[in-house]
């Protein structure tokens, strides 16, 4: 699923702006031409000059249909791809309370029934890799992943 | 004790030894697996080498690298779907050969001349390195600028596809370098208020983030299918091996040279480096007719070529601080982290730790044979490991990976903001590399503009007055203004 380039040069025209505008909030060094806004400001100059090319250039050659929906015609892969970040954002949350072995092994489950894998291939897949990163990090390197419900018996 | 032998007791340890095994092994898997780069190896590497002392930890990166970069040649060579992007540009040639039945003479020559050009690469890595720290000493801001600068400047003209894109993208690496406390000014910069983005962007996350989660995201938009495994088993790959080297000897030192300077060349890595030799090895060919219907000759050209080149982008990496490639862009993240700050004050104070890096580069780029051999027979089994139970385990780790940076779930929403930045980045063909460079290089482009500026008193022409940064400079503005050049000779010729 893709913007055209036109649309692409909008948005990169439009974060140089953004940029700009609170690069020139930012205090000078006292007695120095040159402080921290030096950087942030040439930075904004720079991708507004690739936005504007870019946009000279669609505007010339043809921008196309503004937007173009590649994989996501396909039925479901919409769903996939945002059933992926929703998963990881619940195991964010989720994680503090439930600990790292059921959080993962939910959104390991989460992301097979998107991909519709079995559940006699699923369920075992899910609970050995999410073990077995625990025992991995948890003991053999010392992170200390967030413990719930179940981390204190295993 | 001397420096030689200092450097020997940090490299032949056990616990050395079995790193260098245990990388391999997971640079192999990482590799082989088409659409996983060895980027992507080095980025999911990092979180665990923090646990690592840091020869151990430089060893683990040197190891998994070479092996992901050959093992990349394997789906190659089975599938036709580059294990990695440094693959791409034999991969037809390759697969052509499989066609014909001689799978096991393609993967034969790729471990062969693999190991061959990472050794080479060595080889000029350890004449080179300490010649160029010699005259880094003496640098001062001003070089530095102008070194940031073409490192840059050659990740957006000489690695990617469309400069103006590769440009954007560059832009984009350097705002997030801008954001934090970490500036000429001392004040917050784009935090927002936020206690967290106080002290920057983490890198680690990011680079998964970018690399590994956006790959992940892919997967999922297209299911995740399968792939199709067109020979399962594959003969003896040694065979041959004698009359290839014999044969194809000129063509072999040919693409190490290439690609060893293309890996030097600051921004422009190992997959260029194979392109480039590719392309040089059908130019000078007695019968570039054969090129294309499976024919070992480029293989062998630009297989050395772009191992060679992992060795060569150290060499700025560990002289300047200055990645040569993407994979060089993280190992200098973990280098501060292990208290290697890279520059040529390295060489001087800690010549034991340079000598140790050389050291770890032979023994991975020698242990890649026997242990190259075994990936075969193991790449082909991994290849039918269903994709669809590989793809939700490999965000686990990069999940596991970006949390246990700062042992913080912050990192993980970095992590998935960056994935989902560099999956949008990819539908739009704005090319990752360049934006990993800005993250990489922003610091240090900033801190040497406005030293040299407040030295300089404003006075531009002091970026040309000392005779190195002169030539820095001239080079980095024929980079810059090269593209333009052409553009205009093509506009002419138009009219």
């Amino acid at each position: 699923m893709k913007v055209n380039d036109l649309i692409l040069a909008a948005l990169v025209i439009l974060g140089a702006v953004a940029l700009a505008t609170v690069s020139l909030t930012l205090p000078p060094i006292p007695g120095q031409a040159y402080g921290a806004d030096v950087f942030p400001m040439s930075i904004a100059v720079g991708l507004l000059l690739c936005g504007w090319i870019l946009a000279a250039r669609s505007v010339k050659g043809g921008a196309g249909r503004a937007l173009t929906l590649t994989w996501a015609r396909e039925p479901g892969a919409p769903t996939r791809v945002l059933g992926t970040l929703v998963l990881v954002a619940l195991y964010i949350w989720l994680s503090p309370l439930l600990g790292f072995v059921l959080a993962s092994v939910l959104m390991l489950m989460g992301m097979f029934l998107l991909l519709r894998v079995q559940m006699i291939l699923a369920v075992p897949s899910a609970v050995i890799s999410s073990l077995a990163l625990y025992y991995v990090f948890a003991y053999g390197l010392r992170v200390p992943l967030p413990r719930g419900l179940i981390e204190g018996w295993i | 004790m001397g420096t030689f032998e200092a450097a020997a007791a940090m490299v032949l340890r056990w616990d050395v030894m079995i790193t260098i095994l245990a990388a391999s092994a997971f640079g192999m898997v990482v590799g082989a697996i088409p659409g996983l780069t060895a980027t992507m190896a080095i980025a999911l590497l990092v979180p665990i080498t923090f646990f690592m002392d840091p020869i151990p930890a430089v060893g683990a990166m040197i190891a998994c690298s070479a092996m992901a970069i050959f093992a990349g040649d394997i789906p190659s060579t089975l599938l036709r779907m580059p294990g990695t992007p440094a693959s791409a540009a034999y991969t037809d040639e390759c697969y052509a050969m499989t066609r014909k039945g001689q799978a096991e003479t393609a993967l034969g020559a790729n471990v062969l001349f693999s190991a061959l050009g990472g050794l080479f690469g060595t080889a000029v890595l350890i004449v080179s390195a300490p010649l160029l720290a010699e005259i880094a000493l003496g640098f001062s801001s001003f070089e530095y600028f102008w070194l940031a600068l073409l490192g840059l400047a050659c990740a957006i003209f000489i690695g990617t596809g469309s400069p103006l894109k590769g440009m954007i993208s560059l832009f984009l690496g350097l705002f997030v370098a801008s954001i934090g406390l970490d500036n000429p000014g001392g004040i917050p910069r784009f935090t927002f208020g936020n206690a967290e983005l106080m002290s920057g962007i983490d890198f680690i996350p990011a680079m998964i983030g970018l690399f590994a989660v956006s790959e992940v995201l892919r997967s999922m938009a297209t299911g995740a299918k399968d792939w199709e495994v067109k020979q399962t088993s594959i003969g003896n790959p040694l065979r041959g091996w004698g009359k290839m080297f014999v044969t194809w000897w000129p063509q072999q030192i040919r693409g190490n040279i290439t690609g060893t300077a293309i890996g030097i060349l600051p921004g422009a890595g190992a997959d260029i480096a194979a392109w480039v030799a590719y392309a040089m090895s059908r130019k000078f060919s007695k019968t570039p007719e054969k090129f294309g219907t499976g024919h070992v000759e480029g293989i062998i050209e630009s297989t050395s070529a772009n191992n060679a080149a992992l060795a060569g982008a150290w060499v700025p990496a560990l002289v300047f601080g200055i990645p040569g490639d993407s994979i060089t862009a993280i190992v200098i993240g973990v280098l501060y982290l292990k208290g290697l700050n890279p520059g040529p004050t390295l060489f001087l104070n800690n010549p034991q730790t340079i000598y140790a890096v050389f050291g770890i580069f032979i023994i991975a780029n020698l242990a890649m044979i026997p242990l190259g051999l075994l990936a075969l027979k193991a790449g082909t089994a991994l290849l039918r490991v269903p994709r669809r139970v590989m793809m939700p385990v490999i965000l686990l780790f990069c999940v596991v990976g970006a949390y246990a940076v700062n042992n913080s779930l912050y990192g993980v929403l970095l992590m998935l903001v960056f994935g989902v930045l560099g999956f949008i980045m990819e539908e739009h063909d704005v090319p990752i590399a360049p934006c990993v460079l800005g993250i990489v290089l922003g610091k240090m482009l900033e801190e040497s503009f406005v030293t040299s500026m407040i030295k300089a008193d404003g006075n531009l022409l002091a970026f040309f007055e000392r005779p190195i940064a002169a030539g820095l400079g001239a080079l980095t503005l024929a980079v810059l203004l090269m593209p333009l050049w052409s553009a205009l000779g093509r506009r002419r010729a138009a009219a």
